[in-house]
């Protein structure tokens, strides 16, 4: 076979490839698709630290809002034993923890109420106080710093 | 078609073809940018830069995959394929940016070479959510560099049709890569279903297309011709082939194109020497058969380019029985010169007629 003829032959193989390729990438282009559609990762689902479903309780005694959360002390009576704490908007920090405290912080020396996230609706349980002040401090533990200081 | 090499051989119509190809580009991308702006403020430049040229390599590479297919099934699209290359070219170059910017923004902040941080920050072969996409890219990326600097006629004379044509035809490898790194990339973060909608269009057009037109072409081939008389095969009749035009037939190993100008039939291989382009689909003009893809030019009576030019085609015998035409499908060598067959003028009624009478008496 000369080279002429090889070209010539050539040619028609390419035709015949060219549909071979094209069989083939209807079924794998196909098959990609779906199967990466598949796998894609769901979507995450917020897990809030302290679930939302906590009934608050029926008296709200003090309230305190800001720009991006609302404080509220709650209680049965008029004694509040239920703090609720609202994101209003996204925080800007992922996680950070409350505590009861006297008027000047430490936190060595102060109550853990809970940790909140970002978003979402928290309800801590209060001990009953005989007090007529309470302070809480929002205390970003990874930094060590105090973000905001709720005084009732 | 040329005697020597030059960057581009500009024309008016290659002229009009770029400057409407940057003039969709800049647009294309102006209006991107501009309504992602508007829409999501907070994106940077380089982002957004990323993001346009992606859409915009992904749509010129889906246009560009289905002129060969349109051309095969519709003609009127021949006009698309002429400077193919250059959209080829450009759609590299889109890439390119595309490349360039994303390994600028997500490889080139640590104290890792960014191409070395390209193949080994993610190693999550065996996840298909996270897997590394950016790397399919890469490597498709790699392909369309190849095709663009290959893309001269210089390199398809120098490596010859046959390794022009087989490395030109990865395309469709690097196509399938560009698919999974649209959908193993943004695809996995994107929740819009428009994205996934719009590639499966994409897809199933050309899937459509070149499916259509590779079975027609095979169909073409695989015509039997039964009929034959001292090496002649009977092809086709000869009011089946229009004036100044041709018909193929697929005798053996690759098509012949038989065809009819200046009252006679001409049989020539069908294959053009420069890319390959079926000159049977081609017309006569200049009294040259002109190959419909870039132009090529060859005599009818020897298969030769008009000097200077020097390309060379094979030739065959033709023979008219009748109104029924015949190809020998033995090629002579290439630039050999044959008579054709001349095409028997059919009378008028009324000649034949008046002859009748005048014999009669």
């Amino acid at each position: 076979m000369d080279k002429r003829q090889k070209s010539q032959q050539m040619i028609r193989s390419l035709r015949k490839r060219h549909l071979q390729i094209w069989s083939a990438l209807a079924v794998l282009i196909p098959v990609s698709i779906v199967s990466a559609v598949i796998a894609r990762p769901k979507p995450i689902t917020t897990i809030l630290l302290q679930p939302e479903e906590v009934a608050p309780l029926p008296v709200v005694i003090k309230t305190v809002e800001r720009e991006n959360y609302v404080v509220r002390l709650r209680g049965s009576n008029e004694t509040p034993t239920q703090l609720e704490w609202i994101n209003r908007n996204i925080l800007t920090f992922p996680t950070a923890v409350i505590y009861k405290t006297q008027a000047t912080f430490s936190p060595r020396h102060s109550d853990l109420i809970g940790r909140i996230e970002a978003r979402g609706t928290y309800r801590f349980a209060l001990k009953p106080d005989q007090g007529s002040e309470y302070h809480f401090v929002l205390y970003d533990f990874i930094h060590q710093q105090k973000i905001d200081s709720i005084n009732f | 078609m040329g005697t020597s090499y030059q960057a581009v051989g500009w024309n008016r119509q290659k002229k009009i073809y770029d400057w409407f190809i940057f003039g969709f580009c800049v647009t294309y991308l102006g209006i991107f940018i501009s309504l992602s702006s508007i829409f999501n403020s907070q994106v940077t430049f380089e982002t957004l830069l990323i993001r346009s040229t992606s859409t915009l390599a992904a749509l010129l590479l889906h246009v560009i995959l289905s002129i060969g297919p349109l051309t095969r099934i519709n003609t009127k699209f021949l006009p698309l394929l002429y400077n193919r290359r250059h959209l080829g070219v450009t759609m590299f170059m889109i890439a390119a940016i595309h490349g360039s910017f994303s390994i600028m923004q997500f490889h080139s902040l640590g104290n890792v070479n960014p191409l070395v941080s390209l193949f080994t920050s993610n190693t999550r072969f065996d996840s298909l959510p996270g897997f590394p996409f950016q790397a399919l890219g890469f490597f498709a990326l790699v392909i369309f560099f190849l095709m663009a600097i290959t893309s001269h006629d210089f390199w398809l004379h120098n490596l010859s049709p046959k390794v022009w044509k087989a490395l030109h035809m990865f395309v469709y490898a690097a196509y399938f890569l560009v698919v999974l790194h649209v959908m193993l990339g943004v695809i996995q973060f994107e929740t819009n279903p428009l994205f996934v909608i719009i590639l499966l269009i994409g897809t199933t057009i050309l899937i459509i297309l070149h499916l259509a037109a590779g079975t027609k072409e095979v169909h073409i081939d695989n015509v039997k011709f039964d009929m034959e008389t001292d090496g002649f095969v009977k092809v086709c009749d000869v009011n089946d082939i229009e004036e100044d035009k041709a018909k193929m037939f697929c005798i053996g190993k690759e098509r012949i194109a038989v065809y009819k100008t200046q009252g006679k039939l001409f049989a020539v291989n069908n294959v053009c020497k420069h890319q390959n382009g079926p000159l049977g689909e081609g017309k006569v003009l200049d009294g040259c058969i002109t190959c419909p893809w870039h132009g090529y030019q060859y005599l009818p009576h020897n298969g030769q380019s008009p000097p200077p030019f020097k390309e060379k085609v094979s030739t065959y015998d033709v023979m008219i029985g009748g109104v029924t035409v015949w190809v020998n499908p033995k090629p002579y060598p290439e630039g050999t010169e044959r008579p054709g067959a001349t095409i028997a003028i059919p009378r008028p009624v009324d000649e034949k007629i008046s002859e009748s009478l005048i014999l009669n008496n």
